[in-house]
């Protein structure tokens, strides 16, 4: 699928350990290196301790939804400028708009193709972003 | 004669409208009958003798030969006066015109009686001769009686002032409503009456006084019928009044009247007949005449008292009759009223439960009555009347000027209202008022006062916001709900996928020929699930009306190969062929893209569902022309068709046909009410035709996009002669790079963008057009000038630059405008033509500009 030399970092934040599991097969099998959040206050942690190229962000978490992580994120310096795709049970319409205006790069709808969320994910990673979205 | 009872006509004088009594109509006729007789005959014995003086036939003049004559100017007065009182008579003309003509002439003629009684008398009095006397006949000298030849009696002169004068004064009243001219002809007629009395009793002397000439006899009962024809001319008034009456003196008065004349007159003349024939003494003959004068009036005294007596007692009768059928009328009005009055206690008693109050509201005075009730729901101390403006101080401020409204409107349209108000107790609390009134109209049907009741509302008003928003929020759980179950489906249906994706890929291990298939199974049935979930959450949505479709001009042609590829594999599985019958000029329809293909899937998998191997599924597509134009899209098959019944109902939610066992998996039921919600949504109409056993046809219309339908809605009245129309245009151009799904990305944030720069009913971003460069450019139509659309041009391209992330993408952004030409409202053409003419130059504009743009 993809062939990077170096590993590229995905930061997966998901409260579904199952789902967690999953992520961690495939992304393993398409050569990028996983670490994992389960929560929202996880999140940020995690985020500044790997510096991820990518990050998968679940809008449902315990302790502070999605949004709440969107915004931190984007307050972050170090982190302001990673890529986050959104994947979500939630309804479409409503939500993919606010994740857009948070910053979001995408909104993925669960659940999702393999193929799709690779594509998605390969396309992020290898063209780092130059923009800085800054929330007004 | 012209006259009868029923058409009685009351001559000027008389008093109209009184009601008369049936024998006193009988009277007034008769007397009538008297009066015409009476004068009819006077003149026709005034004639006769004016004859016998024409002819020389003495006879005709005296009523016996050897009698005095009667002059020819005492003939004119009693032919004079007997037409004089026979035009006087009432009911003889109609018309006012020809009544002030009778009067007139009637007085002329009385007056000239007058003279003639005038003239005489003064002859007498001065001794002179005005040569009156014989102005038309000479009177032989030395007539009988006679004492200046032709001359009429002294007598008869007095006699006709007094006819005369009463002739012409018959309608005039004095001060006491008696009519002089009553007074005046019963003077007159004892003329008559003494003449007659006179030849009667032979005595000269009575019928000659002051030895002048005689009244001749025929004088006399001229006079005499004259006199009374007179007094009796209107029989309602005065002394004829008394007479003529139904009352008791009356009725008294006309029994004895006649026998007092009569009677002394007749006995007197027997009594002198006996004495001249020398039967007996003067003495004894007035004393004869005395006794039986007593003897007769005593007898008619005593027949009399017997009459009244029997008449007394049949009124008292009647009085115990009216008595007794008064005391029960009374007793009914008092049993009424009881009853009554309870049922107005119970009713009372019934608002007071209901906590109904009754008002009474008089406009002139602007104050109401209330009740009991009333002053409990307002709080107020019970005081009555009641102020307006002490209600409507009452009333919260806010509710008050509806409720004045409908006051006056009840008032103004004379009928029946109601209004929901609110009150502000003295307490502080409010409460809910319900009022119905009605109008009460007087005789002349204007309104002068409001009755009505008050009913104090706050409790149920209470319940009735409790139900609804218990309703409201019960469907809010639901929806609520019914989305949180579907979210929390989709993660471990996620996980699921994302294993079974795992598995088929191989990363955990390779799996054999049928391993994969049976996971293939699995994901086929996960995608099932997943388009269920998808449904369950398109129906709460449509419930709640945020079923999200956004139109635009869309190929149908496009949208249904789209469709057919996405389900190529599985009917190619099943053994059933999809067919596209497509015109390739279909023209684009005004629809959500994606709720098409949605559409269009439904009812292809239901399609192929019910279709077994071997049949056909076909798509057809046609152009249905009307007052607005559709294109009609159909899918039919050959499967097992259904009943008409379940036609009927297959749009339901939760609707499913009975399945033979061999069909596959049924869905939720909520397919095709999806689609009909879609269609409905997108301005369609959606059908079915089927047939069992043979196959089904759904059908379903879209608009034909028309930029019509875009910018009619903000062309509003007031914005013609729209005379600047500015076609604004937002080009997105790609620097290079950037994959499909970000410029699309790009796309639908720009969209936004510009939406967000529009004014709201000025500007129109225009749908994406088959003939626009696929959404890379957006149009706006702006009611604006040159002015404003270079505003608005620079609105968007500030908004564009405030959003780095786009700039930097190699993104750039032109934003240009044009001009349309001005859209005068021209006389006869009407709105919906200019609408027609500035789509289509709208339309013309973004054609030339594409076309220019691809030259260039």
């Amino acid at each position: 699928m993809t062939n990077n030399l170096s590993n590229k970092k995905i930061l997966i934040i998901e409260d579904d350990a199952d789902v967690r599991l999953g992520y961690n097969v495939l992304l393993k099998a398409n050569h990028y290196d996983t670490f994992f959040a389960a929560d929202a206050m996880g999140a940020i942690t995690e985020a500044r301790k790997c510096l991820p190229d990518v990050i998968v962000l679940d809008l449902g978490l315990p302790a502070g939804d999605g949004f709440v992580v969107l915004e931190r994120l984007r307050a972050n310096m170090q982190l302001q400028m990673v890529p986050v795709i959104v994947v979500s049970g939630r309804d479409l319409p409503v939500n993919k708009e606010r994740v857009l205006l948070l910053g979001a790069k995408a909104f993925i709808q669960k659940p999702w193709n393999d193929s799709e969320l690779l594509a998605l994910i390969g396309k992020l990673a290898g063209q780092p972003d130059l923009s800085v979205a800054q929330p007004k | 004669m012209l006259y009868s009872p029923g058409l009685y006509c009351p001559a000027p004088g008389e008093a109209a409208g009184i009601s008369i009594s049936d024998s006193e109509a009988r009277r007034f006729k008769l007397l009538r009958i008297y009066c015409e007789g009476s004068a009819i005959a006077t003149i026709g014995m005034a004639t006769v003798v004016l004859v016998g003086w024409a002819f020389g036939v003495e006879v005709l003049t005296s009523v016996l030969p050897g009698l005095v004559t009667m002059k020819v100017n005492t003939a004119l007065g009693l032919g004079f006066s007997g037409i004089s009182v026979w035009l006087q008579l009432p009911g003889k003309s109609r018309s006012r015109k020809s009544l002030s003509i009778t009067r007139y002439s009637a007085h002329v003629l009385a007056l000239l009686v007058v003279l003639i009684g005038a003239g005489t008398l003064a002859e007498y009095l001065f001794g002179v001769n005005l040569g009156i006397d014989q102005l038309l006949f000479r009177d032989p000298m030395g007539s009988v009686g006679t004492s200046s030849p032709g001359r009429p009696a002294p007598m008869t002169g007095i006699a006709f002032i007094a006819s005369g004068l009463a002739l012409v004064l018959l309608d005039r009243k004095t001060k006491r409503g008696s009519g002089p001219a009553q007074g005046l002809s019963l003077w007159s007629g004892l003329i008559g009456l003494m003449a007659i009395t006179g030849y009667v009793y032979q005595a000269s002397l009575v019928s000659k006084i002051f030895l002048y000439t005689k009244v001749a006899l025929n004088t006399a009962i001229g006079l005499f019928l004259v006199s009374s024809a007179v007094f009796f001319a209107r029989p309602r008034v005065g002394l004829a009044g008394d007479l003529t009456g139904d009352g008791a003196g009356s009725v008294v008065a006309r029994r004895f009247l006649p026998a007092i004349v009569l009677i002394p007159i007749l006995l007197g003349w027997i009594c002198l007949r006996g004495e001249i024939a020398g039967m007996y003494g003067m003495e004894l003959g007035l004393g004869l005449q005395t006794t039986v004068n007593i003897v007769v009036f005593a007898a008619l005294v005593w027949w009399n008292a017997r009459r009244l007596n029997k008449e007394y007692d049949q009124r008292s009768q009647a009085e115990v009759e009216i008595r007794a059928l008064n005391a029960a009328l009374e007793r009914r009005v008092a049993e009424r009223t009881k009853s009554l009055e309870l049922l107005s206690e119970r009713l009372s008693l019934a608002t007071a439960i209901a906590r109904v109050g009754v008002w009474e509201w008089e406009l002139v005075g602007k104050m109401s009555i209330w009740d009991a009730t009333m002053f409990e729901i307002y709080g107020f101390p019970p005081v009555v009347p009641v102020p307006y403006e002490k209600w409507s101080a009452a009333v919260l401020p806010e509710d008050l000027p509806a409720a004045e409204a409908n006051l006056q409107r009840s008032i103004a349209e004379k009928n029946q209202g109601s209004a929901e108000f609110r009150i502000g107790l003295p307490d502080g609390s409010v409460r809910n008022i319900s009022v119905i009134q009605k109008a009460i109209l007087d005789d002349q049907a204007s309104v002068t006062r409001l009755i009505g009741v008050n009913m104090d509302i706050t409790e149920r008003k209470r319940a009735q916001e409790a139900l609804e928003q218990g309703a409201k929020d019960q469907l809010r759980f639901k929806d609520e709900f019914l989305s949180h179950v579907s979210h929390e489906l989709r993660s471990p249906l996620t996980a699921i996928k994302q294993f079974t994706t795992i598995l088929l890929s191989g990363l955990a291990g390779e799996l054999n020929k049928e391993q994969r298939e049976y996971q293939q199974i699995v994901l086929k049935n996960i995608r099932q699930l997943q388009s269920m979930i998808d449904d369950l959450l398109d129906v709460t949505r449509a419930e709640a009306g945020k079923l999200s479709v956004e139109p635009e001009s869309t190929s149908a042609w496009d949208a249904v190969t789209d469709s057919l590829n996405t389900l190529r594999v599985s009917s190619e599985g099943k053994g059933v062929s999809l067919v596209s019958e497509l015109p390739p000029d279909l023209p684009p329809v005004h629809a959500d893209q994606t709720r098409l293909r949605q559409i269009l899937i439904i009812l292809l998998d239901n399609a192929l569902k019910f279709t077994p191997k071997g049949g056909a599924v076909r798509v057809r597509a046609r152009l249905q022309k009307g007052d607005a134009w559709f294109v009609v899209l159909e899918v039919s098959d050959t499967g097992c068709g259904m009943s008409p019944e379940a036609c009927e109902r297959v749009f339901e939610r939760l609707f499913q046909v009975e399945q033979p066992s061999q069909a596959s998996r049924k869905g939720l039921g909520l397919g095709l009410f999806i689609c009909k919600e879609l269609v409905t949504r997108q301005g369609g109409e959606i059908w079915v035709q089927s047939e069992p056993q043979v196959g089904s046809t759904f059908s379903f219309t879209l608009p034909v996009f028309s930029l019509n339908n875009v910018i009619a809605p903000l062309l509003k009245d007031d914005r013609w002669p729209a005379e600047s129309v500015a076609l604004v245009m937002a080009e997105i151009c790609f620097g290079g790079g950037g994959s499909l799904d970000s410029q699309q990305e790009c796309r639908h944030e720009i969209r936004n963008l510009v939406q967000r720069c529009l004014l709201p009913n000025l500007d129109v971003l225009l749908p994406k057009m088959s003939y626009g460069a696929e959404g890379e450019r957006f149009f706006i139509a702006a009611f604006a000038d040159e002015k404003g659309a270079s505003i608005l041009a620079k609105r968007i391209r500030d908004q564009f630059e405030c959003i780095p992330h786009l700039r930097r993408t190699n993104l750039t952004l032109l934003v240009t405008y044009t001009m349309l030409k001005p859209f005068p409202l021209e006389g006869g053409s009407s709105q919906e033509n200019m609408v027609t003419t500035m789509a289509t130059s709208l339309e013309n504009t973004i054609k030339s500009q594409i076309l220019s743009e691809g030259v260039s």
